[in-house]
């Protein structure tokens, strides 16, 4: 253990935040400095955990008070909030529109708080400060359009923290504690499966969790990669937590995970729109995060640093549709994080989404490992619908090179697939392996040429208002059903 | 212990009831009302939840605090779900006011208010 970090340090550091935003609405002069230092703490603290591996446990106001814990799942998530918020504030630095330091700091402090809490109540309140940020930045301009976004995903997300209350209401009375270590006491039941419900919508895993492409996608962009990159894992890293805590819930998580993972491949392969394709694949990539709690936190550290690029990337393109993709000449600048972001997430070697995969493989039982193997194709399909665009070497604009914030979460990608090699994970096998998964993903890419749009026409939406709340409702009585299922089995 | 029974299943209706609304309703003004109606059934869920264990307020008087302490215990009502519950009802009310304002300006542009016409 570090002795630097003191109880009072790791309170100062979870609360400044908040004073940040305190005081960069006082004090507009000093600017993103402040914001930038909480990031850089979190980053020291996450990557601090990483290398120790211990358990750093806090207790506020005495033994029956509220716990925090610094355990190895939440330092993935912390380095990958501050790493994503650094590299969002970097790259819209010069840009006279962007938004005040309020909000993100008022984010960052949020998630902090989701990823080190565990007790139910602490994390309702955490996870609710994060969707009101989250929906105060989506709507900052105030058009028809976004403020219908931005009230569709308050909506849901309140209906879905309110189930997620009922939830821990129903545990309290059982177990008489609010601590995540107490449900393991808890008998499988509606309790628990209220609890899912709440964090798989937050998380925008399967059916109720669909209102994230549309917020994604029209959210904009600095937003969206701050959505995408790390928003979505304040209600995923939870859900590791409670599956690290009690086993019996793994088997509906890694249920849900996957038909996320299917749904989410399936809907980016057909997905008219670049944002709609990538916010389509954070669908399905939360879903891999959420099968193993152990290696949960470097795939969202990988995918959160790949797809963050790629939503700034996308905010510089003027045409997004992705017919005739292929024809339009896009410049370096452009062309360097579009690359490295989709191979990394499909999961070239020496890149960070490589090591993520099989560190993921070797942690599951053979079905799911095939399971994710098999994602892992659609994967590629769907990037592959970005690769080919000509190189644009003519170009005088501001694009030609990468901004500094996507530049330093490229680099963090390339360090962790490096960091990877370095472990031995990229052997002869590992190799062949994977320029097998690509032949078939490009193969699949190849086949869908022709039938894409009558495919894309005839798959279903659930989109609306109203089938969002109905997924809510479908999935609930779901899990409730298999949980009765899996009791009379024994 | 049935008026206990009684209360849970009222507060049950109460909750499907709400969210029943939220779903069947085509007015968003009427939706957010219908989340008030379940984040209400909630509130009073906790309240049930921390007389479990009595009715009294979970008030320790200084007078008599020695004397009462162990019949006052049996009697009072939990104060944590209690405690807890207050929260919620704060973060609550600020997200209904901050859904509120929204509709108002998306009034401006549906006076109806209706789902369908802000979907595409």
């Amino acid at each position: 253990m570090n002795a630097v970090f003191t109880p009072a340090v790791l309170i100062s550091w979870l609360l400044a935040p908040y004073l940040v935003a305190f005081l960069g609405a006082l004090l507009p002069a000093l600017e993103e400095g402040p914001l930038l230092l909480c990031c850089l703490a979190t980053g020291v603290i996450g990557v601090d955990g990483l290398i120790d591996g211990g358990v750093r446990t806090l207790m506020l106001l005495g033994d029956h008070g509220v716990m925090l814990q610094i355990d190895p799942i939440a330092c993935w998530f912390l380095l990958l909030n501050a790493l994503v918020m650094v590299a969002v504030r970097l790259d819209q630095w010069r840009d006279p529109g962007r938004c005040s330091p309020l909000l993100p700091a008022v984010l960052l402090g949020g998630l902090n708080t989701c990823f080190v809490v565990s007790d139910l109540i602490s994390l309702y309140v955490a996870l609710e400060v994060v969707g009101i940020a989250a929906f105060l930045l989506i709507q900052q301009d105030g058009s028809q359009r976004m403020l219908w976004i931005g009230l569709r995903y308050l909506l849901i997300s309140n209906t879905a923290m309110t189930l997620y209350l009922v939830g821990a209401g129903l545990a309290y009375a059982v177990t008489g504690s609010f601590r995540f270590s107490s449900l393991t006491a808890l008998p499988l039941g509606a309790a628990e499966v209220l609890l899912l419900l709440g964090l798989i919508t937050k998380a925008g895993l399967f059916l109720p969790g669909l209102w994230l492409p549309r917020s994604h996608a029209e959210a904009p962009s600095d937003v969206s990669a701050l959505l995408s990159g790390v928003v979505v894992t304040g209600g995923a890293a939870p859900l590791l937590h409670l599956a690290a805590v009690d086993g019996s819930l793994l088997p509906l998580l890694r249920t849900i995970g996957l038909c996320s993972a299917g749904l989410g491949i399936i809907q980016a392969l057909t997905a008219p729109d670049l944002k709609r394709l990538l916010a389509w694949s954070t669908v399905s990539q939360m879903g891999l995060v959420v099968l193993s709690p152990i290696t949960g936190g470097a795939v969202a550290l990988a995918h959160g640093l790949a797809k963050a690029p790629l939503f700034l990337m996308a905010g510089h393109i003027q045409q997004r549709q992705l017919l005739g993709w292929q024809e339009r000449a896009l410049p370096l600048g452009l062309q360097l994080p579009l690359w490295i972001g989709s191979l990394s997430i499909a999961g070239a070697p020496l890149l960070a989404g490589f090591s993520a995969k099989k560190d993921l493989d070797a942690s599951l039982p053979a079905f799911w490992a095939a399971a994710a193997t098999l994602t892992s194709i659609g994967s590629v399909a769907l990037f592959a619908r970005l690769w080919g665009a000509p190189l644009q070497t003519n170009d005088t604009s501001a694009n030609r090179r990468v901004p500094w914030g996507s530049s330093l979460l490229l680099l963090a990608v390339v360090v962790g697939g490096l960091l990877g090699v370095a472990q031995g994970l990229l052997t002869p096998v590992a190799a062949g392996e994977t320029a097998l998964l690509f032949a078939a993903g490009l193969g699949i890419h190849l086949l869908l040429k022709r039938p894409r749009q009558q495919i894309g026409a005839r798959l279903p939406q659930l989109e609306s208002l109203q089938d969002l709340i109905g997924n809510i409702a479908v999935v609930g009585a779901a899990l409730l059903l298999a949980v009765n299922l899996m009791e009379a089995r024994g | 212990m049935a008026a206990i029974r009684l209360l849970e299943l009222l507060i049950l209706l109460a909750m499907l009831s709400g969210f029943l609304g939220l779903l069947l309703h085509r007015n968003l003004f009427l939706k957010v009302l219908s989340m008030d109606v379940l984040s209400s059934a909630v509130v009073a869920l906790f309240v049930l939840v921390a007389a479990r264990t009595g009715l009294r307020s979970p008030i320790l008087s200084i007078t008599n605090a020695s004397a009462e302490s162990a019949t006052f215990l049996n009697s009072t009502a939990d104060p944590i779900p209690q405690a807890v519950i207050l929260t919620a009802i704060v973060i609550g009310l600020s997200i209904q006011a901050l859904l509120l304002v929204v509709i108002s300006r998306l009034a401006r542009f549906d006076p109806v208010l209706d789902v369908r016409s802000f979907e595409q």
